[in-house]
């Protein structure tokens, strides 16, 4: 399972509705928590929980209480949103 | 130099147990008019990638308002007691206090509990004021009613909700559309045998998070009576505190997880509950979580809500169910609840008549 493929299919498919500019094509260094607005993180999570839900058969929350705190959210780049999520796999 | 000694120092905790109480039924009463999410479009200019996200994140249906501006929360709640009262067999008179709890008073004063207690021919023996809260509010107005019964009273009603609607704005897009009105009566007798456990706790660092501006005497504020969120800071008090009540609970009660038949939770929306619910572990029939979606979120009535909405038909007239009330919201405030429900009288969730 390639986590960062995974993630990386969630925000371009939901980049189709939002058709936001700096999400066509971003780095990995990218600061989505200062890209898109809460509700959208919120959907960045919820879909992503979906996604290894169908690829691990098991549903893992990944929402905790640093995900919308500035300076220690996992979205302050995409490679600490990769790591987060790797870790809360493990 | 003198050091403080961290170690030593117990946390001191809103711990409160009571016996004589014992909850004698729940009624609760919506907004008579319904609005889908799509119905919503055009009120709040939601865009169509709006209504997606509502639709996907929250799995948002339709919420459930009063149809115009001259019904008050005090209106359902006084329809929520009749049913109630009708309900049980209990008379006014009987009433020994009127419990309201809401953000959403007739007026800023007098307390809107003493006009309740009047229009539902209660005698002047009875106690009547109100509670501020929010979504903690039905877990605080029933550590009050049940503390009230401790110290000897024998009838004890409890009114818990709001008309959101009236703290809400047609410009707010994030805020406005998750919004219901509701108003519940819950009628606390002596009767009680069984032990109840409440733990309640605040954060006022966090008054700021949910509030209302210049809706008191304090003013520098714009947006004068509109509901401010900041659904960020929102979002990590939930997802920080709410889990944490749990545990600490079962430990100060004595009781085990697989013990409770219910949690019934303030709702918030879908999505949070299914965090809480996974991280707490446990079963999908055991915490319902649709109200908000169908509903809108109902403030302080969202537990009792919750009941008569999805749950009248397994507690209505039931032997002994063990449950667990937990809200959770605007102050920071939020608290946890371990009652029993015995022969309760629960009704299906019932629209405003007029």
């Amino acid at each position: 399972m390639n986590i960062e493929e995974i993630l990386k299919n969630v925000i371009n498919e939901l980049n189709k509705e939002w058709d936001m500019e700096e999400l066509h094509s971003f780095e990995n260094n990218i600061n989505l928590f200062e890209t898109v607005d809460s509700f959208s993180l919120l959907s960045i999570v919820i879909e992503t929980e979906s996604a290894l839900e169908n690829e691990t058969g098991e549903y893992i929350p990944l929402a905790d209480e640093d995900l919308m705190v500035a300076g220690v959210s996992p979205f302050s780049s995409f490679n600490q949103w990769v790591n987060f999520v790797t870790k809360k796999l493990n | 130099m003198g050091e403080f000694c961290y170690e030593k120092i117990e946390l001191i905790m809103a711990d409160l147990e009571f016996t004589r109480g014992r909850i004698r039924g729940i009624t609760t009463v919506i907004g008579d008019m319904e609005l889908t999410i799509d119905q919503q479009k055009d009120i709040y200019d939601l865009s169509d990638q709006d209504i997606k996200k509502f639709k996907r994140n929250l799995g948002l249906v339709s919420k459930h308002v009063v149809s115009n501006d001259t019904i008050c929360t005090s209106d359902l709640c006084v329809q929520s007691a009749n049913n109630l009262l009708k309900g049980l067999g209990v008379s006014a008179d009987e009433l020994d206090a009127v419990v309201f709890v809401t953000q959403t008073p007739d007026y800023r004063a007098p307390s809107t509990a003493i006009h309740i207690a009047h229009r539902l021919g209660c005698p002047k023996e009875t106690l009547a004021f109100d509670v501020s809260l929010g979504c903690s509010g039905f877990v605080y107005g029933l550590s009050i009613a049940f503390s009230y019964i401790e110290s000897g009273l024998d009838n004890v009603l409890l009114l818990c909700g709001d008309v959101a609607s009236s703290f809400t704005s047609t410009e707010d897009k994030s805020f406005s559309p998750l919004m219901g009105d509701a108003g519940s009566a819950i009628l606390i007798d002596s009767s009680g045998t069984l032990k109840t456990y409440f733990q309640l706790y605040s954060d006022g660092s966090g008054y700021k998070s949910l509030f209302i501006p210049g809706s008191g005497i304090r003013g520098g504020d714009e947006n004068c009576g509109v509901m401010q969120m900041n659904g960020a800071e929102v979002f990590n008090f939930t997802i920080k505190e709410v889990p944490k009540m749990f545990d600490t609970m079962f430990d100060f009660a004595g009781i085990e997880k697989d013990d409770i038949d219910y949690y019934v939770l303030h709702q918030p929306n879908k999505y949070i509950l299914k965090n809480i619910r996974k991280r707490i572990n446990v079963e999908l029939d055991k915490m319902p979580s649709e109200t908000q979606a169908n509903y809108g979120n109902q403030n302080s009535a969202s537990i009792t809500g919750t009941i008569n909405a999805y749950l009248y038909n397994q507690l209505n007239g039931v032997d002994k169910k063990q449950i667990l009330f937990s809200g959770f919201g605007i102050g920071l405030s939020w608290g946890i609840c371990i009652t029993n429900l015995d022969g309760v009288y629960v009704p299906k969730i019932e629209k405003y008549k007029g």
